[in-house]
């Protein structure tokens, strides 16, 4: 766990472990899920897979991308399900020295807090490091109790 | 190492451990020609991928081999240990020669002249001479035929074969599609091959999943026993058709309704051997399950040569139960009020057994059986016997669906559940019950709902008099669903949703169409409980239509529901504002009075004898003046155009009268008395929007 590709929302970089990481993907045509959580971007067909997408800034509570912008996906494995992440841009991978990171500040919004599993300074600014695995569970609390 | 090499060698040190076993055999049964014969077939197969790969040395080897097994089979010859003992030398040769060959992954250098030699003295002519005692009639030694003839092969490995040709089928869909109309006359023909081989393959596959029926029945005799021991009765169980093959996937889901339906049998169905013999009957009671297929599906009959269903006893049950009213016990065929059994809930038993009784089993039945998108039907001869039969899809692999558009998407739905395509018109009518669509087909009310308001989406289309509307059947529930419009049918296969989409509990899986876009695949049964607050009209199809039927509802009618008690009641429509659904635990009280909660304010409750017990309960919300008050309500019975003549007579306080509808005293309820009455209580809810 040390090689991540990075992602962009907005000015901020994000982290996502390289290993998950299955696919770059340009625009997709996306099929929308009626009564889906709000961070249900849609499903689209990954070389005849049907892939959900997860729309990364609703997800961390930013308002979406005007309709038309340029969106690009990065499709991540958590077990045997495939993800597709709708992030506004990817950028170069990073290679993480581990002695170097620092825990999520707690001052950080609690939906940022909830996904992120480290912070990594970098000359840019601070990378933010995403937890798959959290990211993903979108499953209401109430059923998942059940 | 070359993985078709890694994979011979695999195969190869199976088919040379039972080719060591069968002569092992022989020489015990030298004149065993079933024997000799698997000797030869399975040599011969090793031999022939040899030559494939390449491998001389192997291939000569077992060449010379099967030649001295073809002249021991040609001139039925027992194998005498002149030739067997060779035999298992070129085996053992063999054996040396393919594990250096998975070591190095080439063959050793080196010869097997010797071994050829022997073989072919031992079974030259002269050699042979001395051996020529009549062969004995072959007879089989079947267990080593078996081994050699089937392989065991993952289940996992299986399915994913079938999901991958699945694809297959799939991509091929998309291709001819894509293609169609295409004019290079070779560019057709292969395309045609490909569709055929594709075909081919499907079947061939699907023919792996699938296994005998027999296989589901495995536990029933014994079952039978045992229940006929602990009922005291004699019962013979007859199976028919037990090698009627369907796939496992669906065999594995029809083995609940068999244990079901067969206790059913034997606890109600079948006599005890006293009631059996003064009914002019053996004393054992017989049930016949039997399967058959017809086309793509396959149909599983049990039919028990006991008592039959007893009418009288299933409509005190429905009485009893309170699934419905006289009026319409009535009016029910019999076959109508047969269905009754598949019913939550009901039961006949007078006394829980612990084989049956408990109000759980045939509606098990049925849910199981229309899940795997088949249909269960009953037919009972009172005194002669009952028969349920079970129509089930061969596959769930691959199923036919129906594609709708609605605000602007494709939704698939699977074909089995759509009964039919209306286009409302004059000749079927949307009408209203003040806000809550119906469609009027052939007699009946049927509820309706717009796809778009239960799957909210923005562009959903209102339900206008203009439309085209699914009537979907689920179980004895149907009810209509209003689209923008119907595309093809389309052959899907069904993929599940990621876990955080399957809250929403509307959607059974997704797919891949021909052109390449995803859509959602609508589950019936979830849109049948979406129907909701209307699902209750639903005992309307079972009811001869009442008279003077026609006209608009929205004026001056009535809407008939029961709440407890023999005589049904009435609602004039012009005080009804909606119809709500509700389970029992929102009604709360309040100084000891009922209320529910509604648009955030508490709406007192009128009961009438309507006892909140089932799962859902109707709350029908009536105005007057601006104010509101609710009745509760165990089912809506339909709807009457306009105010029949009133009997004054009978009124009361809450009561303006009785009238008769279809021959039927209906107590027609004085909504603004109990509206009035209610309000002097409570602060009066917002003021309604009608």
């Amino acid at each position: 766990m040390s090689d991540f590709v990075t992602i962009r929302i907005g000015s901020q970089d994000f982290g996502v472990p390289v290993m998950q990481v299955r696919d770059v993907l340009g625009h997709q045509r996306l099929t929308p899920v009626p009564l889906a959580p709000r961070a249900i971007a849609g499903l689209l067909n990954l070389r005849g897979r049907i892939v959900t997408a997860i729309d990364l800034r609703t997800r961390l509570g930013l308002p979406r991308l005007a309709a038309g912008s340029e969106a690009a996906h990065v499709v991540v494995e958590n077990g045997s399900e495939r993800y597709a992440l709708v992030v506004d841009g990817v950028g170069d991978a990073l290679h993480v020295d581990e002695r170097q990171l620092d825990a999520v500040p707690v001052a950080l919004n609690r939906q940022w807090r909830a996904v992120a599993s480290a912070v990594y300074p970098t000359a840019r600014g601070l990378i933010v490091l995403l937890d798959i695995a959290r990211l993903i569970d979108l499953v209401p609390p109430r059923r998942a109790a059940s | 190492m070359d993985e078709l090499l890694r994979e011979f060698i695999a195969e190869t040190n199976e088919h040379l451990a039972v080719l060591e076993r069968d002569l092992a055999a022989l020489e015990r049964a030298p004149e065993d020609a079933r024997l000799v014969d698997d000797l030869f077939r399975n040599i011969h197969s090793i031999k022939g991928t040899c030559g494939f790969l390449g491998l001389k040395r192997l291939e000569s080897l077992l060449h010379a081999a099967e030649n001295a097994l073809e002249k021991l089979r040609d001139e039925a010859l027992p194998a005498a240990p002149a030739v067997s003992v060779p035999l298992l030398g070129a085996c053992d040769r063999a054996k040396t020669i393919v594990a250096a060959l998975a070591q190095d992954g080439y063959e050793p250098d080196g010869g097997d002249a010797d071994i050829v030699a022997r073989l072919e003295l031992a079974t030259r002519p002269s050699a042979m001479s001395q051996a020529s005692i009549p062969a004995s009639l072959p007879h089989a030694s079947a267990a080593p035929v078996a081994a050699a003839q089937a392989i065991r092969v993952n289940l996992d490995t299986i399915d994913r074969l079938m999901a991958e040709v699945s694809e297959l089928v799939l991509a091929r869909n998309q291709l001819m599609q894509m293609l169609r109309g295409l004019t290079d006359p070779e560019a057709e023909q292969a395309l045609q091959h490909l569709s055929q081989v594709t075909s081919d393959l499907q079947e061939s596959v699907m023919k792996t999943r699938m296994q005998p029926i027999g296989q589901a029945w495995a536990k029933l005799p014994r079952m039978v026993r045992d229940l006929a021991r602990d009922l005291g009765k004699k019962i013979e169980l007859k199976l028919e058709g037990s090698e009627t093959e369907l796939d496992r996937q669906v065999l594995d889901l029809v083995k609940d309704p068999f244990t079901h339906l067969m206790r059913n049998a034997a606890d109600h169905g079948i006599e005890t051997p006293l009631q059996r013999r003064r009914a002019g009957k053996s004393e054992t009671g017989v049930v016949t399950l039997s399967a058959r297929q017809e086309g793509s599906a396959i149909v599983i009959t049990l039919a028990d040569d006991g008592r039959g269903i007893d009418p009288e006893r299933i409509r005190a049950a429905v009485r009893r139960g309170g699934f419905a009213s006289d009026a319409e016990l009535h009016a029910m065929s019999e076959h109508q009020l047969l269905q009754f059994i598949f019913h939550p809930g009901f039961t006949t038993a007078a006394q829980v057994t612990n084989v049956s009784g408990r109000g759980v089993g045939l509606d098990v039945v049925r849910s199981n059986v229309e899940k795997l998108g088949g249909r269960v039907e009953v037919a009972s001869s009172p005194g002669r016997g009952a028969r349920f039969i079970i129509k089930i899809p061969l596959t769930l692999a691959i199923v036919p669906a129906l594609l709708l558009d609605c605000g602007g998407q494709r939704f698939a739905i699977p074909q089995t559940a759509v009964a039919e395509l209306v286009r409302s018109g004059p000749e079927h009518r949307i009408e209203w019950i003040h806000d809550a669509p119906v469609l009027r087909l052939r007699g009946s009310l049927l509820p309706l709902v717009a796809l778009g308001d239960v799957l909210r989406l923005d562009a959903a289309s209102e339900a206008e008099d203009e439309g085209l509307i699914a009537i979907i059947g689920y179980g004895a529930q149907r009810f209509g669903i209003l689209v923008d419009g119907v595309d093809d049918a389309e052959e899907i296969v069904v993929k599940s949703l990621a876990p955080m989409l399957r809250a929403t509990r509307l959607f059974a899986g997704s797919t891949i169409l021909g052109d390449g876009s995803v859509v959602l695949i609508l589950d019936p049964g979830a849109l049948a409980a979406a129907v909701g607050a209307v699902e209750s009209l639903e005992p309307v199809s079972a009811v001869a239509p009442l008279p003077k039927l026609a006209g608009n509802v929205r004026g001056d009618g009535l809407l008939l529901f029961r709440a407890g008690g023999d005589t049904p009641k009435a609602l004039r429509l012009a005080s009804l504002l909606r119809i709500e659904e509700i389970t029992p635990d929102k009604i709360e009280r309040i100084d000891g009075k009922p209320v529910i909660l509604y648009r955030g304010a508490a709406l007192p409750l009128h009961l009438f004898d309507a006892r909140p017990t089932g799962d859902h309960q109707l709350v029908l919300i009536a105005a007057h003046e601006g104010r509101m008050c609710g009745f509760l309500a165990d089912a809506v019975i339909d709807t009457v155009d306009d105010m029949p003549a009133l009997d004054r007579s009978l009124a009361g306080p809450g009561v303006l009268g009785v009238a008769t509808i279809a021959g039927r005293p209906v107590e027609i309820v004085d909504a603004a008395h109990y509206v009035k009455a209610a309000s002097t209580r409570l602060p009066a809810p917002e003021r309604n929007a009608a």
